[in-house]
């Protein structure tokens, strides 16, 4: 065994192994290849974001596995490029790295280049089918092999003050007509009635997802599902009624007005201070929500004109271990240390809406009533989905359209086109439906 | 057969031949620096612009001739990219360029006291470099708390409130603003320095026969700072057909935003090679930006050459 | 009497006013950095009601800045010193050496200084990646070197231009080599201007913006002017006054350039540099 370990390079061996039992049969005679490791090194790097708990997260995994080191470091991911995993990657720097997921501008070009190895005899000797949610392993395979690990998800919505909502007499609106007399309300009342930063990243996405989500449904002709993995358009009648939806309450007056000039960070100062009743947001705002209002918030999907609440679910914090690793058995062990050791419950414990079962009971309750949790179905967040010409086309235009510069229908043809083009240049897979 | 420099290699004198070596010497570092560094991409870039890829597959595509070209051009961005790119390019030679030299005149040429507290007054905004300069415009710009309009509040206009980089209509002059801000520090600087060096008696002169400071400045300085402002000028129109260090940190990750009406070639080019995998399309561009500088510089520095003064 | 002080008065009233929108905003964010941030969203004019040193304490250390500072001197240090050397070599040999296609390298350096890095960004992160410099300071140094070097050959070449070529002449009477002419009589002399090219260079350096963003990835090598513009507090909060405090500090060694040195900027820029 140790004269063929020596004549076939790590990734010719993993390429022999295959996928799945093959894999774990012959892992498990030796001793090098995806093994609980007994001692080693990894080093693992993540966007800043989500990097603040997983500080947490790697502290508690090296005083748990003391004989495992751990070099972490964090990237400014929005400012540096899509392919800072790529060129970590190339340079070798990297035993683990959040590379998003399966998202087509992350996970496919890594592939492409031929970058990352296959999870699956991980899978099997951890046992990640028994816990990691099946449609998450699912939207992570590629041709019939699993490639990234996603940690946990991320869900869009409005988030609130309880005792707000409770002051003006309302709760989570049902449908349009309810959205748009608590946000009257809000009007009424000096507030500011939905605040949303569209500088830099635009968080107008997002409520053009829950719009979309709402009148479209989870899927068939028209919803989101439809136009990123089947037969539907951009142009389609609900995606462009919720553009026109966003249009609708900027007229009047119940969007922030100053919406595009301000990012995403000013409006969650807004909120925070008070002078803003609803922000736009998501899941990665819990911790910090729970940090300033202990129990004292929550977050509600808006629904568009004619239908009910949908929210949108994505998944994040994918991993993936490099095919020029060094130690991939300890990137390995760290990774299932996320999936169902102390790092899963740490994550939860921080608002993160984990991709596996484990530890669901310890959940905060503002994550309990998500899809997830619940088992209820949502849409898809399709933020990440796209390819850079459809995404700026998708965001930049989103802001036009406020602005008076374009109508929703031309924003609309805008984006089919930039998408067509997308996939017309490979930047999409050209078959998507084996990905849902 | 043998090439003509060894045959002048062969015919050359001593010194010559010592002055080649050293010449081989001094020269070789930079050049390869050089030529790894700025000429060979620069000649990969005019190559991949013909042919189809993405940036990260393993091998490149198909050549495609003009397609990428056409491809990367027939959008809306792009035309904002080339109108903004030309208007910042004008603002760039004209704005900073005229305010430096009036203020470098104004403090140089009169006798205002203390001289160094207005040339440090002129020269502040330097010493924040651009990007940092336009990372904390974004405040300057905010509409609630930000400078500007906290100002126009205090005087009293308070239903005015101009969103800087939310109005489309007026973002990329927000943006010019910042560049204008910042790059007016540079020309001063330069300027200070060139009005300085003018002989003080030509001024004594055209006081005794009477001339006001207006002509001073018409007649005098202006000619005479003429070497410099050229100078100036073509620094400032390299710079503001490329000023990335601005429009970045007022807009990213949207780059260009708020509906395209700050985006400038480089913009384009970082979008397509850094955010997505549009290798090639980055490359057609980046031609398209190269001819643009190359032509719009030398066509600049024609002018000058013609319009100057035979002496 | 009186008109020429009226003149004088109005003199004033215009520089100050035409100094006002340069000077201004540098006070507000001074100002602003000894202030909190619930103070500058209310009222972002008024004064603290004390000085919040801890802000700059924060911005050192807890934000990091003491990297970011020490980052940007080792970047802007090499590409001065690299910058210093070369462009004096270069400009030398352009000047005053009789060489076969100098005529050519001279327009290969007019060509490079209207090619903008923009245009050939993406072959140039595919050059550093081959030569396995991803996420080094060594690229950024390597890459700014090489494309700010041609401005400042420019000017060294004009500077050598304006020095009687008599002293080299006399040097070789002497017997001095050609590499003694150039090391110990031309070089020296040019000193003022090699003076302006490292202030320029370290200026330019100490700026950029674009290829520090495009060659580092991991957060502890980010220059100072990165680290500025992606400055992002935790929690997807803003924080205003660490910004604010970190933009003084990063003027920090610029002001010692101005105030130790800029007279001789001004002098180097003049004597020779431009006048060629």
């Amino acid at each position: 065994m140790n004269r063929f370990n020596k004549s076939l390079s790590r990734r010719e061996m993993l390429k022999l192994m295959g996928v799945g039992t093959l894999g774990s049969a012959l892992g498990s005679h030796m001793a090098f290849a995806q093994s609980v490791p007994d001692s080693g090194t990894f080093r693992f790097q993540i966007e800043s974001g989500p990097g603040t708990d997983f500080v947490a997260v790697v502290d508690a995994f090296i005083e748990e596995h003391p004989e495992i080191s751990v070099e972490f470091s964090q990237v400014e991911a929005a400012v540096v490029g899509v392919d800072w995993q790529r060129i970590a990657m190339e340079a070798g720097a990297v035993d683990l790295i959040s590379n998003e997921n399966p998202k087509f501008l992350k996970l496919d070009p890594v592939l492409k280049a031929g970058l990352i190895q296959p999870l699956d005899g991980y899978r099997d000797l951890y046992e990640w089918d028994d816990w990691v949610l099946a449609a998450a392993l699912r939207r992570s395979s590629r041709g019939g092999q699993l490639w990234t690990l996603p940690l946990y998800y991320e869900i869009c919505g409005a988030s609130y003050r309880k005792s707000v909502l409770e002051s003006f007499d309302v709760g989570e609106p049902q449908s349009w007509e309810e959205f748009i007399a608590m946000l009257e309300k809000f009007k009424a009342a000096g507030l500011i009635p939905l605040t949303n930063g569209h500088r830099g990243f635009s968080q107008i996405q997002m409520i053009h997802y829950q719009f979309w989500a709402s009148i479209g449904g989870l899927s068939g002709p028209g919803s989101i599902t439809d136009v990123i993995f089947g037969e539907g358009k951009f142009t389609d009648a609900p995606s462009v009624e919720a553009a026109r939806a966003i249009l609708d309450i900027y007229n009047a007056g119940l969007l922030d007005p100053d919406v595009l000039s301000i990012t995403q960070d000013d409006g969650n100062e807004r909120f925070i201070s008070g002078a803003a009743a609803l922000n736009v947001t998501g899941t990665w705002f819990y911790s910090e929500m729970q940090r300033q209002f202990d129990d004292d918030w929550d977050m509600l999907t808006m629904p568009g004109p004619g239908g009910g609440p949908i929210w949108c679910t994505g998944e994040t914090e994918a991993m993936v271990i490099p095919a020029a690793a060094q130690d991939p058995d300890a990137a390995a062990l760290f990774l299932d240390f996320c999936v169902k050791g102390t790092g899963a419950k740490i994550l939860l414990e921080r608002g993160n809406l984990l991709a596996t079962k484990a530890f669901g009971e310890l959940a905060i309750p503002q994550i309990q009533r998500l899809p997830i949790i619940t088992g209820e179905e949502s849409s898809l967040l399709i933020f990440g989905w796209l390819p850079q010409n459809s995404q700026d086309a998708y965001q930049q235009g989103l802001g036009g359209i406020l602005a008076g510069s374009i109508s929703p229908e031309q924003w609309a043809q805008q984006v089919q086109d930039a998408w067509e083009r997308d996939i017309e240049d490979g930047q999409v897979p050209e078959d998507r439906s084996d990905l849902l | 057969m043998l090439p003509r420099p060894l045959d002048a290699w062969r015919g050359a004198s001593a010194k010559s031949r010592e002055q080649w070596r050293l010449a081989a010497l001094l020269v070789a570092p930079a050049l390869v620096l050089m030529g790894i560094f700025v000429f060979y991409p620069a000649l990969q870039t005019i190559r991949l612009s013909f042919y189809k890829w993405d940036g990260i597959s393993p091998e490149m595509g198909d050549f495609v001739g003009f397609k990428t070209f056409s491809r990367a051009t027939d959008n809306y961005p792009f035309s904002q990219a080339i109108k903004n790119s030309l208007l910042w390019g004008v603002v760039g030679l004209f704005v900073p360029t005229i305010i430096g030299l009036v203020a470098a005149a104004l403090v140089e040429d009169t006798n205002l006291r203390p001289k160094p507290l207005f040339r440090f007054a002129f020269f502040v905004p330097y010493f924040f470099s651009m990007a940092v300069a336009a990372a904390l415009f974004t405040r300057v710009y905010d509409p609630s708390y930000g400078m500007i309009n906290q100002v126009i509040h205090a005087l009293g206009f308070t239903d005015v409130k101009p969103q800087w980089l939310g109005d489309g209509r007026i973002a990329i002059y927000a943006a010019m603003g910042v560049f204008v801000w910042h790059e007016t520090a540079f020309c001063y600087i330069v300027f200070t320095a060139a009005i300085q060096q003018i002989d003080r008696s030509l001024y004594d002169a055209a006081k005794v026969d009477g001339a006001s400071e207006v002509q001073v400045f018409r007649y005098i300085t202006i000619p005479s700072v003429r070497d410099v402002a050229t100078f100036v000028m073509t620094i400032m129109l390299i710079v503001g057909l490329t000023p990335f260090a601005v429009v970045f940190p007022l807009t990213t990750p949207g780059l260009g935003g708020p509906y395209y009406s700050t985006e400038i070639l480089p913009t384009l080019i970082f979008k397509k090679a850094r955010m997505g995998y549009n290798a090639s399309e980055a490359a057609a561009l980046g031609v398209i930006l190269l001819i643009l500088v190359i032509g719009i510089v030398s066509a600049f520095l024609w002018f000058r050459e013609r319009t100057a003064p035979k002496d | 009497m009186l008109s020429t002080r009226l003149t004088r008065y109005a003199l004033y009233a215009l520089v100050t006013a035409m100094a006002i929108p340069f000077v201004f905003p540098s006070l507000w964010v001074f100002m602003a950095s000894f202030s909190t941030n619930t103070q500058i969203t209310m009222d972002s004019l008024a004064l603290p009601d004390r000085l919040y040193l801890e802000n700059y304490v924060h911005a050192w250390t807890g934000a990091k800045f003491s990297t970011f500072v020490y980052n940007s001197l080792a970047v802007s240090g090499s590409v001065t010193a690299l910058i210093g050397v070369l462009a004096t070599m270069l400009g030398y040999a352009v000047a005053r050496l009789d060489f076969p296609g100098r005529r050519l390298l001279l327009l290969l350096i007019m060509m490079a200084i209207v090619t903008p890095v923009f245009s050939y960004l993406e072959p140039l992160t595919r050059v550093v990646r081959q030569l396995g410099l991803s996420n080094s300071r060594t690229a950024v140094i390597l890459t700014t070197t090489a494309t700010f070097l041609p401005v400042p050959t420019l000017l060294m070449r004009s500077f050598f231009l304006t020095l009687p070529e008599e002293l080299g002449d006399a040097g070789r009477v002497e017997g001095a080599s050609e590499w003694g002419v150039f090391r110990h009589i031309m070089a020296p002399l040019a000193r003022s201007g090699i003076l302006t090219v490292l202030i320029f260079a370290f200026l330019w350096s100490w700026n950029d913006l674009l290829l520090p963003a495009v060659f580092l990835q991991a957060p502890d090598k980010y220059t100072i002017a990165y680290a500025i513009t992606t400055l992002k507090p935790a929690g997807f909060r803003q924080d205003h006054v660490t910004m604010f405090a970190a933009s003084i500090i990063s003027t920090g060694p610029m002001i010692v350039v101005y105030l130790l040195l800029m007279r001789r900027f001004i002098a180097g820029l003049t004597v020779g540099g431009l006048r060629g």
